[in-house]
């Protein structure tokens, strides 16, 4: 028997080297047989499974923190049956209208939204009662981001069983590679929770922040009032214009009716209207830098359409222009504590909003402005 | 090709993929920076301004204590922020160009 190598002393003599060889000839025409019978894939979904698996659990564990926060929130406000209250939030759901008859969808999208919203909040007032108004928004914006997470982590979990139940390695494989960014919106919601709690204004409060520096550095004409629900406005002057500031009640978390708010001032200023301004939080491009501001035309609003659009109809009927300012963030910044790049975005965007003002409108003349967001920890 | 040679290149081979599977689970991890929310105060009589930690029940427009500078007018929280403090990198004692 051969001992050891003249040359390579380290390496085993060659009786073994040839029972390496073999073997591995052995194990990689056993592999590709096996693969081309479909075995690799099998394997493939397995691990897949396990990753999709671990991942779910982390999901979960999103789903039950924010339980966890809404319901020591609604103990700490003097709720006494938390979990009775969300049994019913958590499961709550909207049922989408109609669309193969588009007469009215956004009317009817409008009631079942606002239907929605009242539930929730009526529910809160009633375990409630002695609690004031910023609370209940807080507890009502709580509970359905719990809704929201529990519902995500039900749709992976049911995507994951049905997919190995019908033995269906596609939807496996695409619930795996969408995952992660299912993950990164979970995360930021599961966040979102503590700061809302923590009545921190969030990233999605410049509009209404700017709404505020514009009521406190134009000379007041009329002090906020409120227009629709949770809605407020006041009149200002800036060089000769008449400045009307939208924006949602603070300091409670609410994005208000800001749709409502400008039907009904555009009809009320219609004679002497030169244009509406909205000014909202929007989601940046990757590479794009955090609190940059941007201009353009149209009506700067997140919400699923019924707002936006009555913002729409109006400014086409009365015929004036819709301007639209906004601070870009990421969506994480957008639903967690204001950071301070967005801060300074948000003092461009007064600048620009009273050079626009003067810009767009003849003394005399009115303007629209309204800042779009949740008013979380911001007043007027 | 010698017996030897073929098996400790198939040695090799089989490590060098090891390494490759492993490597990703033993790179270190980035450290979150370190994140502070603060409360600015304005008086609106002087213009002072201060600067001090969150506390809950802070609200942009919430009026605040006294003025400590003209003694005239309360306070006004102006803003509310999250500042951001990144860690100081170790320096390296070999230098790579950065990217």
């Amino acid at each position: 028997m051969a001992t050891g190598n003249a040359t390579l002393p380290l390496l085993p003599s060659s009786d073994i080297a040839v029972w390496i060889i073999a073997v591995s000839l052995l194990v990689s025409t056993v592999l590709s047989i096996l693969a081309f019978l479909g075995m690799a894939q099998g394997i493939q979904v397995r691990f897949l499974r396990r990753n999709i698996e671990a991942r779910l659990r982390l999901l979960q564990a999103y789903a039950s923190g924010a339980r966890d926060q809404a319901q020591k929130y609604l103990t700490s406000i003097g709720v006494k049956e938390p979990r009775k209250l969300l049994d019913i939030a958590l499961e709550y759901f909207v049922i989408e209208p109609v669309s193969i008859e588009p007469t009215d969808i956004t009317r009817r999208l409008e009631r079942l939204i606002r239907t929605g919203e009242e539930r929730i909040e009526k529910l809160v007032e009633e375990a409630a009662k002695e609690v004031d108004e910023v609370e209940r928004k807080i507890a009502a914006t709580l509970l359905s981001i719990a809704n929201e997470l529990n519902t995500v982590y039900k749709y992976v979990r049911h995507l994951l069983l049905w997919g190995v139940k019908t033995n269906n390695q596609l939807v496996i494989v695409q619930l795996w590679m969408q995952l992660p960014m299912i993950l990164r919106i979970a995360k930021a919601y599961h966040d979102a929770a503590k700061c809302i709690a923590d009545h921190k204004p969030i990233g999605d409060a410049a509009g209404p922040l700017v709404a505020y520096k514009l009521m406190r550095s134009l000379k007041m004409v009329e002090p906020p009032k409120t227009i629709a629900k949770d809605t407020v406005y006041s009149v200002h002057e800036l060089e000769g214009r008449r400045v009307v500031i939208v924006k949602a009640k603070g300091p409670g978390s609410t994005v208000g009716k800001p749709g409502e708010a400008v039907e009904k001032l555009a009809q009320l200023y219609r004679d002497t209207l030169a244009a509406i301004i909205t000014v909202d939080a929007a989601q940046k491009l990757e590479g794009e830098d955090t609190g940059a501001i941007a201009e353009g035309a149209g009506v700067a609003m997140g919400d699923p359409g019924p707002e936006k659009i009555r913002i729409e109809r109006v400014a086409y009927r009365i015929g004036v222009p819709l301007y639209a300012i906004v601070v870009k963030m990421g969506l994480e910044e957008a639903i967690q504590t204001m950071k301070k790049e967005v801060y300074e975005g948000v003092e461009k965007a007064v600048e620009k909003v009273k050079s626009l003002v003067l810009e767009v409108a003849k003394p005399g003349q009115t303007v629209i402005v309204v800042g779009v967001g949740n008013t979380l920890g911001v007043a007027q | 090709m010698d017996d030897t040679l073929l098996a400790a290149l198939l040695l090799a081979v089989a490590c060098t993929t090891a390494a490759i599977t492993v490597s990703p689970l033993l790179a270190r991890k980035t450290q979150k920076p370190l994140t502070k929310t603060v409360t600015v105060l304005r008086c609106p009589a002087c213009n002072y301004t201060e600067k001090r930690a969150y506390t809950k029940g802070d609200y942009v427009g919430k009026q605040d204590r006294e003025c400590p500078a003209c003694k005239k007018a309360r306070l006004v929280i102006e803003a509310i922020y999250e500042e951001t403090k990144h860690h100081k990198k170790k320096p390296r004692k070999t230098q790579t160009p950065e990217q």
